[in-house]
């Protein structure tokens, strides 16, 4: 545990060095702090704006960052042939890639707090949500965490025997085709192929679903006042079996991805 | 052996100048640029996608966030009266980008809420589409079938631009029925339909969405009828004293403010508009009519209305 902790150090302050971080954080922000000006065009609608925006930006580049730090991590160890000092060391393979993992997982956390902050200032300076929806926003994050764990995940995999440039496309594409799993399931009950209904169903379940943690929106941070008659009930609930479950998913599918990375990683040469 | 080729210095006012001349010449060229498209390009807003469902599966799940870029666009459409202008048609995609919008996040209900009067008003304020408004609310009350608001605005619709009272006053008497609809909703249903037409019920439903809207538009639109009510009031009543006095005198009065005095008590119609232009008359015809510099924005009311709307002793003033 002690030498995964410093794999994980190590690379926590590897990544934060990498300039490709700031300028998508950056961006990030510039994005948040716009949703300010764009939700003057929306006729009332400023915070929705603001939640959708922020909570886009968040999960977009967070996913950006998970994927293009992601799939340099083991790579450029044995592009640089780093990776021989590090095993000449008391460390095992699996040890590394677990602590890479943990690593940029920690980033992203910072990354993802600071972005989260960058949502709460924009929220607050428009004013009109109620308290509760800054913590609110906390939960919608944390289970936009989750996705990135898992997509750092896959993209750590995928580094383990590709190119950053394949490794990229092979996450992003996983990660886009992700959010179709309900129309892939959809679309084998439609077909009369039993092969093609067992196809779809099968990589219905392999392909990670990302939607499952798109089950807070904006409506679960801002809740309607009782006060405004007017407003048309919208209020989300969080069910906590569910929460649960998508938590209980992320573990799986992390597990699952890290145990093949490192089996992929351990059987590699590298004499 | 060669040698590197010696660079001169950057000198900082050759840099300003090439920036200068840059500047001068880009916005030329983009104004040329856009002049040529313009004319060359009927109808500058193009939907590219024109099937919501579809939209709805590229969102990747960031539906809500793609819903609210459609509502802006929206209302970018519908609110640049300009670029409206240019067009073939005012507002040919009006109804495609709010079902788009509507179908990306049923729940935007503001959508619904405005987006039915940018369909049902007459151009050029709208699009002048009653049907479209109205399959747009029934698409709004599929998807939220216990919103008694949406039900009061499809009465409204019906009552004041359609002016089919039995079809409001039933649509606002199942909006009762709907728990937690306010109770006023049932004396405004039973008015409806026993006294369809009656502009008391067009002042109040004004009157009420100026009072309880939250949007800065709305409020607007609604003071406008407001006024407009004051207006044709004065009007008519100082045309309708006009002609009582030329019966009388032979002649019309000379100015209103004589045509006033000369019935020597306070009158109940205004000598000025809401906002303080006084109105102007012509002595030849009797015609009482707004002054062009006024600030009213004055939208026609109905006929039928003259009579009940002189005859009020009292209309309420607008804050």
């Amino acid at each position: 545990m002690h030498r995964i902790l410093a794999i994980a150090g190590n690379t926590f302050r590897e990544t934060v060095r990498d300039k490709i971080l700031y300028n998508l954080i950056l961006f990030a922000l510039v994005m948040i702090f716009s949703a300010l000006a764009l939700g003057q065009l929306s006729l009332g609608n400023d915070n929705k704006v603001i939640v959708d925006l922020g909570l886009g930006a968040i999960s977009i580049f967070g996913t950006m960052i998970a994927i293009f730090i992601g799939i340099g991590l083991v790579y450029k160890e044995i592009e640089k042939r780093t990776v021989y000092a590090l095993l000449a060391k008391p460390v095992r393979r699996s040890e590394l890639v677990v602590g890479k993992y943990l690593g940029l997982v920690f980033t992203l956390l910072v990354n993802l707090a600071v972005m989260t902050v960058g949502l709460e200032l924009a929220l607050w300076y428009t004013g009109g949500a109620d308290p509760m929806s800054y913590l609110r926003v906390l939960a919608v994050v944390a289970l936009t965490f989750l996705s990135l764990c898992l997509v750092t995940a896959l993209a750590l995999f995928f580094s383990t025997f590709s190119t950053p440039a394949l490794s990229a496309l092979f996450t992003l594409f996983l990660w886009i085709i992700g959010h179709f799993g309900n129309d892939l399931r959809n679309f084998g009950e439609l077909t009369k192929s039993e092969a093609m209904q067992w196809l779809c169903r099968i990589l219905y379940y392999v392909i990670p679903n990302f939607s499952n943690f798109q089950i807070l929106d904006w409506r679960y941070v801002l809740q309607p006042s009782s006060e405004n008659t007017w407003t048309i009930p919208y209020a989300q609930t969080v069910d906590p079996g569910m929460v649960a479950g998508v938590v209980f998913y992320c573990i799986v599918y992390v597990a699952l991805a890290l145990s093949l990375g490192i089996a992929i990683f351990r059987s590699r040469d590298f004499k | 052996m060669t040698t590197a080729a010696a660079e001169k210095p950057v000198r900082p006012w050759g840099v300003c100048a090439v920036c200068l001349l840059a500047a001068l010449l880009v916005w030329p060229t983009q104004r040329f640029i856009e002049g040529r498209a313009a004319a060359g390009d009927e109808d500058p807003d193009i939907l590219l996608f024109s099937s919501p469902k579809m939209l709805k599966k590229m969102a990747l799940g960031y539906d809500g966030l793609a819903a609210d870029f459609y509502w802006m666009r929206t209302i970018q459409y519908y609110g640049r009266f300009d670029e409206a202008d240019k067009r073939k048609v005012r507002y040919k995609n009006l109804y495609a980008l709010l079902d788009i919008t509507t179908t990306l996040d049923p729940y935007l209900t503001d959508a619904y809420r405005q987006g039915c009067f940018f369909l049902a008003q007459d151009p050029p304020l709208g699009a002048g589409d009653m049907e479209g408004a109205l399959k747009f609310l029934d698409k709004g009350l599929e998807a939220h079938p216990d919103a008694w608001q949406l039900m009061y605005d499809k009465g409204f619709l019906h009552y004041l631009y359609t002016q089919d009272f039995k079809a409001a006053g039933d649509i606002w008497l199942q909006a009762t029925k709907v728990p937690g609809a306010p109770s006023w909703l049932a004396s405004l249903a039973a008015a409806a339909l026993s006294r369809g037409g009656d502009f008391q019920i067009a002042f109040t439903l004004w009157q009420e969405q100026y009072r309880t809207t939250t949007r800065e538009n709305t409020r607007k639109n609604a003071r406008d009828r407001l006024m407009s009510f004051q207006v044709a009031r004065d009007i008519w009543g100082w045309e309708a004293l006009a002609d009582l006095y030329k019966e009388r005198a032979g002649a019309y009065p000379p100015t209103l403010r004589a045509l006033a005095e000369t019935r020597g008590r306070r009158e109940k119609y205004a000598l000025a508009d809401p906002l303080g232009t006084p109105y102007r008359y012509d002595p030849q015809t009797g015609a009482v009519f707004l002054d062009a510099d006024s600030k009213v924005n004055y939208i026609d009311v109905p006929g039928k209305y003259k009579n009940d709307l002189v005859a009020v002793d009292f209309l309420p003033g607008i804050p």
